[in-house]
């Protein structure tokens, strides 16, 4: 039996935003570091027991599924990983941590959603949450040219984020229009049943999914490319992961909606998708920092995502679930823990001073040493995006691999795994990087405070606070994911079939 | 878990020919803890602190002790292997995927227990021989356990998912090995390394997705598999695309680009796991899924596969002898015995089968004695330049005969175990395979040609008065060696292991453990059984 405390984690990220939007004491800034993880951690447990029934609330409105669940324990995973990736001396309060509040709401919104507007606006709070958080700067910065060309960069995302949103909203309200409901259910039905399949509808399909694919692909390679050292690295997480995880789950949920409609959209998304996932692999080789190969990969990741949406069958959207969680925590995790060294890089406002050996972003060097939980999981991030062996990335892009090939479609695996082999490459630079290249110079170095004791300063001590604890965390939350890969497959598995698809 | 005295759960199934002390200790996650040990050892050295490089030394003795734990372990497996059964012994048996069928399956039949053997021979040479590494000792040592972990997995895995995501899982530690702590021309030689090897693994996941596709199984089980009827068309295939995944690691002609270079720049250590227990598993995966799996793909093949094989040994010996560095002339000759037990395999009968498994661990001691000595020889002489050595053996006395005893393993010679796998082989093959056999005997008859070239440059004659002076090894490196080739000539003296008035005494004997798992990799090659009159 399904009662409302289902809904008590949204209610609990609405309170995390409000209260983080409403104080500005120090004392309350002490907490935060806590407290924010561990509400996420309340929400998580009350989704992970609450959300087990079976039925809906407030009139068919709220859907509480195995989809549900499965979604919205994605998002709480992503925001607890970002919050405990942070590092909050970093951060401003309120800053960029309401907006990662908001955008987690908008993914769960998006996750019981059971009407396109509800859908819509799930989707439209996370990625427009997101792009503003991205405004966010850090402490300590100046408020000269960066700053500037930093807030001018973040109204640009919004103005992308909210137009993608519109383009997507007019396509929805158009199939909407020719279902002739407004309910995701009711649509799927009504379009499989002797609907004529017209152009505009097939166009308006093709726009809705582009426009949502579009979203779940810019939101890294916003990070990767358009904002510099001076945002806040939180809200690069956030933008990252849960703007990528919100559009994802819209497009997962509008694919089965569609399947019934026209299958002549499947073929555009696959050749986007394996597009994406080749091109991803091969910028990410080819890119010129860290940050840049970081979304590189992510875009390949989502390229994978992408390709199993198009499969129109239960295995082909299980995995495209199983990958789209996996990409998430992986696409939370590596901006945070990467933004944060660049913060702390030497140089003016902060920013990278210079290249090692490899191209990689001075702060990337010799980082095993100073912070070996930080390059941990930056590494695991990175090589899950990869589809590195056995990470949560390599068994999602193998369970679509699995479901192309075996309704026959085998060039689009040939091309992904071209991609991901490229990626390899590239996650072998970062592991250099940050493992085996020689330390820096002293200068330098002494900008870079040891955590753990193991560097030039603080030798012999290891602090245990929440950001030394915070990295170590989540790489083991990313390791997890291998270890539990059975209960979260099973779960994906059940939450395709929660969406109708039983082929 | 573990019962000291056999009451509750005795050894798997008792050996007919008793050993001494056989059926005292048995685990039920044996095989777990001798995969996972080392990768849990090295988590826990990259997490230990470690101020101002305080206890770099520790490094060392830890990861010693750990690859020494996994060959003691190796070694009560070995000895508590019930010789006679066939089929995975040790078993273990949990779900991880199984919607998808795949499981976490381990289990050892003879061969997997000798490999395991030979990986912690080698994981302990390797550590011995790294003994002087002082940059970055914590790095080097959490890799080098790592690697131990994958090759130690692919060869007990028995889910063919399972086999390959260990196989695949090699690389990145070798690539970060040689990167870290290679030579001059390191990055190179490991990007190389895993362009090849990561191409490798990606196809080996081809061929098993296409294996199962084409079994109809509901998972990735080996022994499932292996007995489900597939086409002869999807089995032509599969074979394929294992021996290319298998080729890039071994290494085979046209797939060795990585060899050369990781050989010639990768620390010592590295060179003597790599050629002794990583490439290997290329071998291992030819007798496991082909051997074992795709009979009709194999029997196709067979002719050009064999051909292949001999053509790289002729290859390698060519190069060998042509290559005027030590370190390459070593990598040449460490790539000579990989094809004989890819010979062996494609032999197609019983005789061949058998010598592969013994070319397979032969080859496996007799190559990276070989690599590591030549790297240990042009690190003591302070040059790798042929024309600058010469008469090292009277200066460095120990180095020259670990650098004989590596030549004359990769050649075969008697009493060693090489000996055995290629004669085995040669004997085996010669009818199904003539080609492969032919350029395979011309290839050993090269590299006889090399051999002698290369002791009569390095350790014969009179000293080079412009080269720098050499040193002996050091006791480390001596053992590190001396173990690799104990093993070498004790398993090739005593295969059938050291009996006292015909009772088997501490060791079954090579020759008996893999009988079992011998036969029945080789009894679809069998010849039918002459009609009873």
């Amino acid at each position: 039996m399904v009662r409302t405390y289902a809904l008590v984690p949204e209610a609990l990220l609405a309170v995390g935003a409000i209260a983080a939007l409403g104080s500005r004491r120090p004392s309350f800034r002490g907490w935060l570091p806590v407290a924010a993880p561990l509400l996420v951690l309340g929400a998580l447990a009350v989704e992970l027991t609450a959300g087990g029934g079976l039925g809906s609330l407030f009139n068919g409105s709220v859907a509480v599924d195995r989809f549900a669940l499965y979604a919205k324990s994605a998002v709480l995973f992503t925001l607890l990983i970002v919050l405990l990736a942070a590092d909050w001396d970093m951060e401003e309060a309120p800053g960029a941590i309401p907006q990662a509040f908001l955008a987690a709401l908008g993914g769960l919104v998006a996750a019981s959603a059971t009407t396109i507007p509800a859908l819509w606006s799930g989707v439209a709070l996370a990625a427009i949450a997101a792009a503003i958080g991205l405004g966010t700067g850090r402490p300590g910065i100046d408020a000269g040219a960066p700053i500037r060309a930093l807030r001018a960069r973040a109204a640009g995302g919004v103005v992308v984020a909210a137009a993608l949103a519109l383009v997507a909203a007019a396509a929805l309200a158009f199939v909407a229009a020719e279902a002739g409901t407004w309910t995701l259910a009711g649509a799927r039905v009504s379009l499989g049943v002797g609907t004529a399949v017209t152009l505009p509808s097939a166009i308006a399909a093709v726009v809705a999914l582009g426009s949502l694919a579009m979203v779940m692909v810019l939101a890294p390679l916003g990070f990767g490319s358009g904002f510099g050292p001076a945002v806040s690295p939180l809200a690069r997480g956030t933008a990252a992961g849960l703007g990528a995880l919100g559009a994802g789950i819209g497009l997962v949920k509008m694919t089965a909606t569609l399947t019934p409609l026209w299958p002549g959209w499947s073929p555009a998304l696959l050749v986007a998708g394996a597009g994406c996932a080749f091109l991803g692999g091969l910028l990410a080789l080819s890119a010129a920092g860290t940050r840049r190969r970081l979304a590189a990969l992510a875009a390949s990741q989502l390229g994978w995502v992408v390709m199993g949406a198009a499969t129109h069958d239960r295995a082909g959207l299980t995995a495209t679930l199983l990958t789209l969680g996996a990409a998430a925590l992986a696409l939370a995790a590596a901006p945070v823990l990467l933004a944060e060294l660049e913060a702390r890089s030497p140089g003016p406002a902060g920013g990278p001073a210079g290249r090692g050996a490899t191209g990689e972003q001075v702060g990337l060097t010799g980082l095993g040493r100073r912070h070996p939980g930080r390059g941990a999981g930056l590494l695991l991030a990175a090589g899950s995006l990869a589809a590195v062996p056995p990470l949560g990335g390599f068994l999602g892009d193998f369970t679509v691999a699995a479901a192309l090939a075996g309704t026959g479609q085998l060039w689009p695996v040939a091309v992904g795994v071209t991609g991901s082999l490229l990626g390899a490459f590239a996650v072998l630079r970062l592991a250099h990087a940050i493992f085996l290249e020689e330390e820096l110079e002293e200068s330098a170095a002494a900008a870079l405070p040891a955590r753990t004791g193991r560097g030039a300063r603080g030798a012999g001590r290891l602090e245990l606070s929440p950001r030394t604890l915070g990295p170590v965390l989540v790489t083991v939350l990313l390791a997890a994911f291998t270890i539990f890969a059975n209960p979260i497959s099973g779960l994906a598995f059940q939450g395709a079939e929660a969406l109708g698809i039983i082929r | 878990m573990i019962d000291l005295v056999g009451v509750v759960n005795p050894s798997a199934t008792p050996s007919q020919i008793p050993v001494f002390g056989s059926g005292v200790i048995s685990f039920s996650i044996l095989l777990s803890v001798i995969v996972w040990s080392p990768a849990v050892w090295a988590a826990v050295l990259a997490v230990a602190p470690n101020p101002r490089g305080r206890y770099d030394r520790f490094f060392f003795g830890s990861a010693f002790w750990a690859m020494a734990w996994v060959l003691a372990l190796s070694v009560i497996g070995y000895t508590q292997f019930a010789s006679l059964p066939a089929g995975p012994q040790f078993e273990e048996h949990v779900q991880w995927l199984p919607r998808l069928g795949i499981e976490y399956r381990l289990g050892a039949d003879g061969v997997s227990i000798t490999m395991l053997i030979l990986n912690g021979v080698v994981g302990v040479a390797a550590v011995l021989a790294s003994h002087a590494v002082r940059v970055r000792p914590r790095e080097y040592f959490v890799l080098l356990l790592a690697l131990e972990t994958a090759v130690n997995g692919t060869v007990v895995a028995g889910d063919t998912f399972l086999l390959a995501l260990f196989y695949g899982a090699a690389t990145l530690p070798v690539a970060l090995l040689v990167l870290g702590w290679g030579g001059a021309r390191r990055r190179a030689a490991a990007y190389r390394l895993v362009g090849f090897w990561g191409a490798g693994s990606a196809l080996l996941l081809v061929a098993v997705v296409t294996l199962v596709a084409a079994s109809g199984s509901a998972g990735f089980n080996l022994v499932f598999i292996s007995h489900a009827g597939i086409s002869s068309r999807a089995s032509v295939v599969a074979t394929v695309l294992v021996l290319a995944a298998a080729a890039t690691r071994l290494p085979l002609f046209p797939l060795h680009g990585w060899a050369r270079s990781v050989f010639a720049e990768a620390p010592i250590g590295v060179v003597i796991m790599v050629a002794g227990a990583a490439s290997r598993t290329g071998a291992y995966l030819v007798l496991r899924l082909l051997d074992f799996t795709l009979v009709d793909g194999v029997r196709a093949l067979a002719p050009l596969a064999a051909a292949l094989a001999g053509l790289t040994m002729l290859y390698a010996a060519l190069c060998a002898l042509r290559s005027r560095d030590l370190r390459s002339t070593g990598a040449y000759l460490a790539m000579v015995p990989g094809p004989v037990a890819i010979l062996g395999s494609f032999g197609v009968t019983p005789l061949s089968i058998n010598g592969a498994v013994f070319s397979l661990l032969g080859g496996a001691l007799a190559a990276a004695l070989v690599a590591g000595a030549c790297a240990l020889a042009g690190e003591r002489a302070h040059t790798r330049e042929l024309a600058m050595l010469g008469g090292l053996g009277t200066r460095a006395p120990w180095l020259g005969w670990l650098l004989l005893l590596g030549g004359l393993g990769v050649l075969g010679v008697p009493l060693t175990l090489s000996f055995l796998g290629e004669m085995l082989v040669l004997m085996g093959s010669f009818r199904q395979s003539a080609v492969g056999a032919l350029l395979a005997l011309a290839g050993l008859a090269v590299t006889a040609a090399a051999v002698a070239w290369l002791l009569h440059r390095v350790l014969f004659g009179a000293p080079n008065p412009d080269a720098p002076r050499g040193a002996d090894v050091s006791l480390s490196d001596t053992w590190a060696l001396g173990l690799l080739a104990g093993a070498l000539i004790y398993l090739g003296t005593v295969p059938g292991g050291p009996k006292l008035a015909g009772v088997p005494l501490f060791d079954p004997g090579i020759a008996n453990v893999v009988s079992a798992a011998v036969n029945d990799l080789a009894s679809p090659y069998a010849p039918p059984a002459p009609p009873v009159r």
